[in-house]
């Protein structure tokens, strides 16, 4: 079954040189995906593991210092495949909005202070949108936001009248407005507290039922996960290691960094003992052999110091790369 | 036991707004609390709701508008020797990353820390206690020696943060928020060492957060706040497993469960946080599912029940 | 060492540097100068360059090139007065308006904004007139000096108030630290930068304003600076006259003092960089 954006063993690395001294930071690293249609999908990982580089490429973002080195990202427009990384700027542009949206981290906190958000917006859409005038966008964005339950007078507002909460949320409405069929979202609720963080997933969740649409959830908490995802890939230094249901990992984590992450939530009610992985996160700059993994892992052994597993090919939906789980070979 | 440190209705008033428009907000109104020795006492809340600026009082970075705070009987407005204050009183920081000056070597505030407060007669002394307090983190001296901020991991500093802390032996610890940017993988590393802290140095902790979840794992106690109020404050398995309030039902129901099986949850009503701080009556009367005509009339007082305190209309005789 | 090896892999710095050498030089040759800056017909008038005199002579009788050397050193006197002494002045009141704001900021920018919005050019000119004859090296860069760093307090004093917001800033409270460490451990290294590089705009400032009030006259003449240099020639109609090589000299030299001071200020504070400055540590 083909997803809504297949990912081939991209490999995208920033590339830095600093007084003729050069470095690589192998932020996505072989990495392979097929993102479903209509659903949300979750991609787990702490930061610097190269979660926000792999959106940026899923959006065809490649600027230096990032750079493509190899794969390509395919996206599906009408039954077709596209390869998205071969595009020229205007069909780029062409794409953004109505076919796919980013929201980037922190996008609560780029409005410009002095000015009311239906300014901001419509400076971007009209930048954005072509043969529309910008009043027609405005009565546009005003009912889009009473559909999803939002007040439209917020529109008049300044950003610093409103909470973090609710200008994600306008961020969020209004990037939707095209109807894009893919929506790329970068830790949406962090910084923000439970129950701000609550609304945002309600927002997500109703617009994701509504316009039957693709979203790619990116966040480092599990709970936000469990939540809302209904599949999900678990990244670990610019790597995946295992993809799947959400029920399905949480219910039966095969990857030892994932049974780490999943067991480590405290729960209300549950006052046992909670370990977090030893030692510290990798860095990409020169992440470790084989199975970056390794020198965390508690069952380690002489192989994964050599070589990185692939995620197996089982027919299952759920995939792991790690070598304690291989099927006995043939 | 004695208490530590005693909060009596502690307030904080800010006025904004310009020249002509001025409101003033209560960020903190009348809180009252009392840290134990040794224990972990949680200021919980989403943002806005004081928690902060309550830290930043008894830091003594803010003046209380009115009440007072005393620290083994002494009032902290009266304290003028800050340098004697933070001998007592230290605290961790959010972001690990902001912790300490890029530009600086983290050692330089270990070595700085000793010098100020003449916790060293010496070099080897001076080295030796920075040893002793970083093992108790799980760190050792050559980890963070000659490193700058920006070489080590945002666990690392976090532990160095907390080590640096402890080099006073302070009897009371602020940590606002100190997991919230650790990540993931190492975060309940740094929570295990608070509870640690706290039995094998005699530390009080006030953890400052919004993760009711870590809250409920490490704390001893509890405080609910919401709008400079404290809604309701106990014991953490008393108010996080048999919630009174309504917004402490509100929170313990929004925390993201790690559990796939329950997606689904009731809609909630979202309010700006100038609008119910100026709300007359009990501030959570906007949203409150069990609202009553009283509670927008009136702010309803603290109410003991099964060990609890609870601020709620509800309750009241 | 190594700070100057990265420097050199930057041309604008090799050029920038190489280029202050040379004008130094220069400068430094003055004292070796076999005439007396001053005084007049001590040589054929109005030579082109030859060997015995490298850039001719002038209409008053005195060899160019040797008039240059003091020209270079007169100037970069003021110019280094002005900005040093504008420099201490604008990083101590940015400082102490953003560190310890309320009624200091008050008042510090209360009298910085006044600065800033008098026009400073009819001033100087006022002032100049007045002092006209007093205007020695010294007092010429004390004048450029007090009515150049109003500016430069307000861009530090906001940086400084940026700073007191991070987090740092606690951490180093509660290490004990008072305000004078505090202002000098943490917030001066993240602001060596920008007082390096306003130093630097500030001496080319100073130049170009010693230059404005040299050609109206307005300093002394007697002494020889690039903006009094240029005043003769052009008082002397050198250019209508044929006379090239007097009224080239100081323009040639100004516009190379002042595009290596320019190369020379955006390489290094390039180099400083907090960003770049923690990429590097990082980098190690």
């Amino acid at each position: 079954m083909k997803g809504i954006i297949e990912v081939e063993q991209l490999q995208t690395f920033y590339v830095l040189e600093y007084l003729g001294k050069k470095k690589t930071v192998k932020a996505v690293n072989d990495v392979t995906l097929s993102i479903p249609e209509n659903e949300i999908y979750g991609i787990a990982g702490e930061s610097g593991c190269g979660k926000t580089t792999l959106l940026k490429t899923l959006f065809a973002s490649i600027e230096p210092p990032l750079q493509l080195f190899e794969g390509k990202v395919s996206y599906l427009i009408k039954n077709n495949f596209v390869n998205a990384l071969t595009l020229n700027g205007k069909e780029k542009r062409e794409l953004r909005w109505t076919y796919i949206s980013y929201i980037p981290q922190g996008s609560m906190s780029v409005f410009n202070p002095v000015k009311k958000l239906k300014v901001t917006y419509m400076d971007f859409l009209e930048s954005h949108v072509r043969g529309k005038a910008g009043r027609e966008l405005l009565s546009l964005a005003r009912h889009h936001l009473e559909q999803l339950g939002l007040s439209p007078q917020i529109l008049d507002a300044f950003p610093h009248q409103l909470s973090g909460g609710m200008r994600q949320r306008i961020a969020i409405a209004l990037s939707t407005l095209l109807k894009p069929q893919v929506i790329l979202a970068d830790e949406p609720t962090t910084a923000l507290d439970v129950v701000a963080q609550r609304a945002v997933l309600q927002l997500l969740r109703d617009i994701q039922q509504e316009l039957k649409n693709t979203f790619v959830l990116v966040t480092h908490d599990m709970g936000i996960h469990a939540n809302i995802t209904t599949s999900m890939a678990i990244m670990y230094a610019g790597k995946i290691v295992e993809v799947g249901p959400t029920q399905e990992i949480f219910s039966n984590p095969l990857h030892p960094y994932t049974q780490f992450l999943i067991n480590s939530l405290p729960r209300i009610g549950d006052k046992s003992s909670k370990k977090s992985v030893p030692g510290a996160p990798p860095s990409l700059l020169n992440p470790p052999s084989g199975c970056p993994f390794h020198p965390r892992c508690p069952e380690v052994s002489d192989i994964c110091q050599d070589k990185m597993p692939a995620l197996n090919n089982s027919t299952h939906k759920h995939k792991v790369a790690c070598w304690l789980r291989r099927e006995p070979s043939v | 036991m004695s208490e530590i440190l005693k909060a009596r209705s502690l307030t904080k008033i800010y006025s904004l707004g310009g020249l002509f428009s001025r409101t003033k907000i209560t960020a903190v109104d009348r809180i009252s609390f009392s840290i134990q020795p040794a224990e972990i006492f949680t200021l919980a809340g989403e943002s806005g709701c004081g928690k902060t600026t309550t830290a930043r009082m008894i830091l003594g970075f803010e003046y209380p508008t009115a009440g007072e705070l005393l620290y083994e009987d002494q009032n902290l407005t009266e304290v003028r020797d800050k340098k004697a204050w933070f001998k007592k009183v230290q605290a961790v920081f959010q972001n690990p990353f902001e912790t300490f000056n890029p530009l600086r070597k983290v050692e330089d505030y270990f070595f700085e820390t000793i010098h100020n407060f003449h916790l060293g007669k010496n070099e080897r002394e001076a080295e030796e206690l920075i040893e002793e307090k970083l093992q108790a983190v799980g760190l050792s001296f050559c980890d963070i020696s000659g490193k700058y901020p920006g070489e080590l991991s945002g666990g690392q500093l976090q532990r160095a943060s907390i080590a640096r802390s402890l080099l006073t032996n302070p009897s009371l610890l602020i940590a606002d928020e100190p997991v919230s940017m650790v990540d993931a993988s190492l975060r309940m590393s740094v929570v295990n060492l608070f509870r640690k802290l706290c039995d094998s140095f005699q530390v009080s902790v006030i953890y400052i957060t919004h993760d009711l979840a870590t809250a409920y794992y490490i704390s001893d106690r509890i405080a609910i706040m919401f709008r400079g109020h404290i809604v309701e404050t106990g014991p953490v398995d008393q108010v996080l497993e048999n919630p009174k309030h309504p917004y402490t039902k509100l929170l313990i129901e929004s925390i993201p469960q790690p559990d796939p099986q329950i997606q689904e949850k009731a809609p909630i009503k979202f309010l700006e946080e100038r609008e119910e701080y100026l709300r007359k009556g009990c501030k959570f009367s906007g949203r409150c599912p069990e609202v009553m005509e009283i509670c927008k009339q009136k702010v309803p007082d603290d109410t003991s029940l099964d060990g609890t305190v609870v601020k709620c209309h509800l309750y009241q005789k | 060492m190594g700070v100057l090896k990265d420097l050199f892999k930057d041309y604008r710095f090799s050029v920038g540097f190489i280029l202050i050498c040379f004008l130094s030089f220069l400068a430094i040759a003055s004292f070796f100068s076999p005439y007396d800056p001053i005084e007049w017909l001590q040589v054929p008038r109005d030579k082109a360059p030859s060997w015995s005199h490298l850039l001719g002579t002038n209409s008053k009788g005195q060899d160019v090139f040797w008039e240059a050397t003091f020209a270079i050193r007169n100037s970069l006197i003021i110019a280094l007065i002005a900005g040093l002494i504008s420099r201490v002045i604008a990083v101590l009141v940015g400082f102490i308006a953003g560190y310890k704001g309320g009624i200091y900021d008050r008042v510090l920018m209360g009298i910085t904004d006044g600065l800033l919005v008098i026009p400073l050019f009819l001033i100087l000119v006022l002032v100049a007139m007045l002092l006209r004859e007093a205007l020695t090296l010294v007092s010429t860069g004390l004048l450029l000096a007090f009515f150049g760093w109003a500016w430069d307090a307000r861009t530090i004093r906001s940086q400084v108030l940026s700073l007191r917001e991070r987090e740092f800033t606690l951490t180093s409270v509660l290490s004990g630290n008072g305000t004078l460490s505090l202002v000098s451990k943490e917030y001066l290294p993240l602001t060596i930068p920008l007082i390096f590089s306003t130093l630097i705009n500030n001496i080319a400032w100073a130049i170009g304003m010693e230059i404005v009030l040299a050609i109206l006259g307005l300093v002394s003449l007697d002494i020889p600076t690039l903006g009094t240099t240029l005043q003769w020639a052009i008082n002397y109609q050198a250019m209508l006259l044929g006379h090239w090589w007097w009224i080239l000299t100081p323009v040639i030299l100004t516009i190379l003092l002042l595009v290596a001071l320019y190369w020379f200020s955006i390489s290094v504070s390039e180099y400083l960089d907090p960003r770049m400055r923690i990429q590097r540590i990082g980098a190690k």
